[in-house]
């Protein structure tokens, strides 16, 4: 007879310890199959596949220096990304694999926390929250023609309800009033406006600026591997159409530096370096360094299909980002001459990790 | 003298079985998935991309991973076949979540979750790489059930000299 009446022994149960631990770090030792950027040039390489439809995330940098952004010396603000900032992109791919970026959504129960401080004390000084309370849709370089978000003080709530031509406010659920685009756009700059508008106004051009300064980001990425065959990759600048600004050259450039080697690789820093660079088009002086650090693209091996691409990593503690140590100045010109105002210079330092994943 | 040869006991059979299973998934990794893998050198790279295993290849890790745990979780705790259903269950339901956590926005809050001390720690500091970019893969859930299933009669075949 086969006698196998063993005794369970209660202290086995904790071998089911190592053997949970083994059985995580096993599944997760199966990531890191996609290929770094640029890595291998085999003939036999699937062709890079970008998709029209990708997901975005912003999020604070590791290195704790959120995005700060001093306006004209009267404010600064601080944007407190909490957790991520999740939101779409539609995008055009053209020959040798050049986006160009379509529309955008940012996505319901988005949250910026942001902090105004002022030199001399202002209203709007003090910490406010901007709550996404439906998708804002909006074509690229055009204003949104849907969304709403709230932006939340202790004491009061504003709903900002995004129309086709423009946006509609309600203080505490009160009356709505409608604004054109401009009209919202210059409520924070009349301080006889209520602060409830001027900080609503704020939430709006600040929510605009994070998009922007996304959008000049991820519009340089797929220029980066032509950097790394002509490093560094200089370019110039307009010229100023009459007597440039006092101190200002009359032709800037643009130098982005790749501080990598051999080929583009994960983990790759950039120094993109501006030098007194005006933009005629929106007669602005682009003026400092923007460093991209920590590159980041996986591509499906199989497929080709590129499904990360960004700087700076998610996960805590992980290094790098966009790391701005930045200026934009305005520029107004007089009898053919141009200056810049004094109000008119916006300085960004700190930054923020940017993640662009397939869906 | 002669000396009854001493019988295997099942929990060893089991375990044995579950190395077998988890060395076949490896080799679907080091052999049709370009050997591009964390666990794996990178010297085994140029050797891989084949198709040994076709496109069963896609599907056997989750299926035999789930399969290699559920027995090595009944060899531990034999004699107790009642757990059996709650064993598959549980294994199950783990690996589920780690596939359902590489679906796109989730996987981003995952990897902005991952603590900053796996960073550095050989496995763990890709943690965010598994769940960013992971592929979540519907039929991954269904081998992964499979397995679950697969395991359940294959315990009780292990098992059958227990009463």
């Amino acid at each position: 007879m086969n006698m196998r009446s063993d005794k369970f022994r209660p202290w086995r149960v904790l071998w089911l310890i190592p053997v949970a631990v083994l059985a995580a770090l096993s599944i997760v030792a199966t990531g890191g199959s996609g290929s770094g950027g640029g890595n291998g040039d085999d003939d036999d390489e699937v062709p890079l596949v970008i998709l029209p439809n990708y997901n975005f995330f912003l999020t604070n940098l590791n290195n704790g220096a959120p995005l700060t952004v001093d306006v004209g010396g009267e404010f600064t603000v601080t944007v407190d990304f909490d957790d991520l900032f999740i939101g779409n992109l539609d995008l055009n791919v053209g020959a040798n694999d050049t986006v160009t970026f379509l529309s955008y959504l940012l996505r319901t129960n988005n949250r910026i926390d942001m902090t105004v401080t002022s030199p001399e004390g202002s209203p709007l000084d003090g910490t406010f929250a901007i709550l996404f309370t439906a998708d804002i849709v909006a074509a690229v370089g055009d204003a949104p023609t849907s969304g709403s978000f709230d932006v939340v003080t202790p004491v009061e709530t504003v709903t900002v309800t995004i129309l086709a031509n423009g946006v509609q406010l309600s203080l505490n659920g009160g009356a709505a009033i409608d604004y054109t685009w401009d009209e919202f756009d210059d409520l924070l700059d009349d301080e006889l406006n209520e602060t409830w508008q001027r900080r609503a106004s704020l939430a709006g051009g600040a929510i605009e600026f994070i998009v922007e300064q996304f959008f000049n980001v991820a519009n340089i990425l797929d220029e980066l591997e032509l950097v790394t065959f002509n490093n560094p990759f200089v370019d110039t600048c307009d010229m100023f159409t009459g007597d440039p600004p006092n101190g200002v050259l009359a032709q800037g450039e643009i130098t982005v530096t790749w501080l990598g080697s051999g080929e583009l690789s994960n983990g790759d820093d950039f120094t993109w370096q501006f030098t007194q660079c005006w933009d005629q088009d929106d007669e602005v002086i682009l003026d400092g360094t923007v460093t991209l650090e920590n590159y980041n693209e996986a591509v499906e091996l199989n497929t080709g299909i590129l499904f990360v691409i960004g700087f700076g990593g998610l996960g805590a503690g992980a290094p790098g980002g966009v790391i701005f140590d930045f200026s934009i100045s305005d520029t107004v010109e007089n009898q053919g001459v141009w200056s810049i105002p004094a109000d008119g210079v916006i300085t960004l330092s700190g930054g923020f990790v940017l993640s662009i994943q397939e869906p | 003298m002669l000396v009854p040869a001493r019988q295997c006991r099942p929990e060893v059979g089991m375990l044995l079985l579950a190395i077998l299973l988890l060395a076949i998934g490896v080799l679907v990794y080091a052999l049709d998935r370009g050997g591009a893998v964390y666990f794996l050198p990178a010297w085994t790279a140029p050797y891989a991309e084949s198709d040994v295993f076709g496109p069963l290849g896609d599907y056997l890790p989750t299926f035999l991973h789930t399969l290699a745990f559920i027995l090595i979780t009944a060899a531990i705790l034999r004699p107790w076949p009642r757990q059996l259903p709650a064993i598959c269950a549980s294994w199950f339901v783990i690996e589920c979540l780690f596939e359902l956590g590489q679906i796109a926005p989730l996987d981003a809050r995952v990897a902005a979750a991952v603590p900053a001390w796996f960073e550095g720690i050989p496995v763990f500091e890709i943690t965010t790489d598994y769940f960013i970019r992971g592929t979540y893969d519907p039929l991954d859930i269904l081998s992964i059930g499979l397995g679950a299933v697969v395991a359940y009669p294959l315990v009780h075949l292990c098992l059958q000299g227990d009463r």
